[in-house]
């Protein structure tokens, strides 16, 4: 079994991550011990198999499926938490209402002013 | 900002575009059916992870938080929802290595390639976890940082866990006499 700091200094080489006095450390290791060379070739030939495996390319027509999947999209509001855009809605909701009702009164004023009454 | 940098699209899509969410699983199907199928090792499991990892991210885009690439928390999507896979699949011997294997073998990859085989049958028989690491590093080809972003660990509990991963790989290869 490899001690923890050998397992490290070989991984790290494998992953391009060592400084020069690690190098040089990782050197003396492997000269003096040959389990640790041993070591360090199995990794480094596992990391290299594992590297070389390409993607596959997903079944075909998973693209489609996926967009006929989704629900029609309302515009959503970036960032903001759910709790917040129903709140926002809410709040939206009885704007909107307002608007109406305010709308209502000056239609209701345009229709008062053919009768003579000022709108109010 | 390039039109269409993920950012861009997924403003669009917020949007309610449904051409920019198109682009964006355009742009990341392959990878993150890769990862369920490294994870899953099954073709349909994947295929349904990764729809169902779009479909999650499209109904949560509110919740994405624009600092973090957009492919980082796509990938988180999809390992956990491969992770609740196994998990369903096997609740109680989730470290077994008879799952079916209908990737592409290595022997369509390279005939011959023996270690190459072995090392398929090694990552099923490792942790989930650790497998998660080793795709994510290995076939990925992601950077410690990104990896971290995703699994929501340190980059030094990403980096041990993965030498603790390969070394695994390489213990179940030397019992095997496949090395």
């Amino acid at each position: 079994m490899a001690n923890p700091g050998q397992l490290v200094l070989i991984n790290a080489e494998i992953d391009g991550d060592l400084d020069a006095a690690q190098r040089a450390e990782l050197a003396r290791t492997l000269l003096a011990d040959p389990k640790a060379r041993e070591l360090r070739d199995d990794l480094r030939r596992l990391c290299q198999t594992l590297d070389a495996v390409p993607l596959v390319d997903p079944p075909p027509g998973l693209q489609e499926s996926i967009l006929a999947a989704m629900p029609q999209m309302a515009p959503m509001s970036a960032g903001i938490p759910k709790r917040w855009t129903g709140m926002m809605a809410l709040v939206r909701d009885v704007i909107a209402a307002s608007s109406f009702a305010g709308s209502s009164v000056r239609r209701a004023g345009s229709i008062s002013t053919k009768t003579g009454r000022a709108p109010t | 900002m390039r039109e269409d940098d993920d950012g861009v699209l997924v403003q669009q899509c917020r949007s309610g575009d449904r051409t920019a969410c198109g682009k964006l699983v355009l742009r990341y199907q392959r990878p993150v059916f890769n990862a369920a199928l490294r994870m899953l090792r099954n073709v349909e499991d994947a295929r349904d992870v990764a729809q169902t990892t779009f479909l999650k991210a499209f109904e949560h885009l509110a919740d994405y938080d624009e600092t973090r690439k957009f492919y980082s928390w796509l990938y988180r999507i999809a390992l956990n929802e491969s992770l609740d896979t196994l998990g369903a699949r096997k609740p109680f011997d989730p470290i077994s290595g008879d799952e079916e294997d209908e990737t592409p073998g290595p022997e369509q990859r390279a005939e011959g390639d023996q270690l190459s085989r072995a090392i398929d049958e090694a990552l099923a028989r490792i942790k989930p976890e650790y497998r998660a690491v080793i795709t994510l590093r290995h076939f990925m080809h992601l950077s410690y940082q990104d990896m971290g972003e995703i699994l929501m660990l340190p980059e030094k509990t990403v980096k041990s866990r993965l030498y603790e991963a390969r070394q695994l790989l390489r213990e179940d290869l030397l019992l095997r006499g496949a090395t």
